[in-house]
């Protein structure tokens, strides 16, 4: 790839850009990780685990609620337990739309990266 | 079991002069003042008849912090700890500190007001759900510092966008009230 490639690229891909954050992404990307099981708590953990960045739950649900009004993700609301001191859980689960958008931000990363292996390293 | 100095409970006298000498440790916001006194030295506070064995000493030092009293009380003699006493306490004390139930603070629901509506219940069930994982990893007053923190935490994050347009809504209306004046 040359630059003019990836300029050409970019520029093309502007018009049509999905304007995904960087939390915005890696929450996609949780949210993908974790299937059917994507909350509050397992989000939090998960971004603990894998992406050893810790997270509060007000930016998570922040970040859930701009992407569920971008239409990415949706939500519902779960049965109550009794560990969670009777109160409901809210799930997530990403929509096509999300997924589209998600694939676009990471082919546009792809792209910027590409060639740039030995001029940054661990890249 | 070790004999420590003073610990001879035929001298009464000397037994009396001693009970001002007190040893505390703190565990949580009891405290169990503990005494390597014979049992017949510690009938009268806890109402008991006998007391026959250090175990049973130290079992009922755990049943005051935890069980219907709230205040423990032993009168203890002048002198070092028994080591072997010592530790076998804190073992108690504990394992009936794991066996407490765990409960988040209850006084963080008063900060409910923080969050906004739609995401209290879902927030506070979230908390609720970490809390005990969170003692088992790192003890009960870390865990509730956790929890405060991320109710804390969580209640900035989702305010800041709430707290950044009133800002511009008052820095609107301040404009709009200088251009009248200046209009006049």
């Amino acid at each position: 790839l040359t630059s003019a490639d990836v300029i050409s690229y970019i520029i093309g891909q502007m018009g049509s850009a999905p304007k995904l954050g960087e939390l915005e992404q890696l929450v996609l990307l949780v949210v993908l990780r974790l299937g059917d099981d994507a909350y509050g708590v397992t989000i939090q953990r998960e971004f603990l685990s894998v992406a050893r960045r810790s997270i509060s739950l007000g930016a998570i649900y922040t970040t859930l609620d701009r992407l569920e009004a971008k239409g990415y993700v949706s939500s519902t609301i779960g049965g109550a337990t009794p560990e969670r001191g009777g109160r409901a859980k809210r799930y997530f689960v990403v929509e096509a739309a999300g997924k589209k958008a998600l694939v676009r931000s990471l082919d546009t990363l792809r792209a910027l990266t590409a060639g740039l292996e030995a001029s940054v390293k661990g890249l | 079991m070790k004999k420590t100095r003073g610990s001879d409970c035929s001298d009464k006298s000397a037994r009396r002069d001693r009970t001002d000498d007190l040893h505390h440790i703190r565990v949580g916001e009891a405290r169990a003042q503990v005494s390597s006194q014979r049992a017949a030295g510690i009938k009268e506070e806890w109402a008991v008849n006998t007391i026959t064995s250090d175990a049973e000493l130290l079992l009922k030092i755990v049943e005051a912090r935890y069980g219907r009293e709230t205040h423990a009380r032993i009168r203890t003699e002048r002198g070092e700890w028994d080591p072997l006493r010592r530790q076998a306490l804190g073992e108690l004390l504990r394992k009936a500190e794991l066996d407490r139930p765990v409960r988040p603070p209850k006084h963080a629901r008063f900060a409910a007001f923080l969050l906004p509506w739609a995401y209290q219940h879902i927030i506070f069930g979230d908390l609720e759900e970490q809390y005990p994982k969170w003692v088992e990893e790192c003890g009960r007053p870390k865990a509730t510092f956790l929890y405060w923190w991320q109710l804390v935490l969580s209640a900035i994050v989702m305010l800041w966008p709430r707290i950044r347009f009133w800002r511009y809504l008052v820095a609107a209306l301040w404009l709009a009230l200088h251009i009248l004046r200046a209009w006049h």
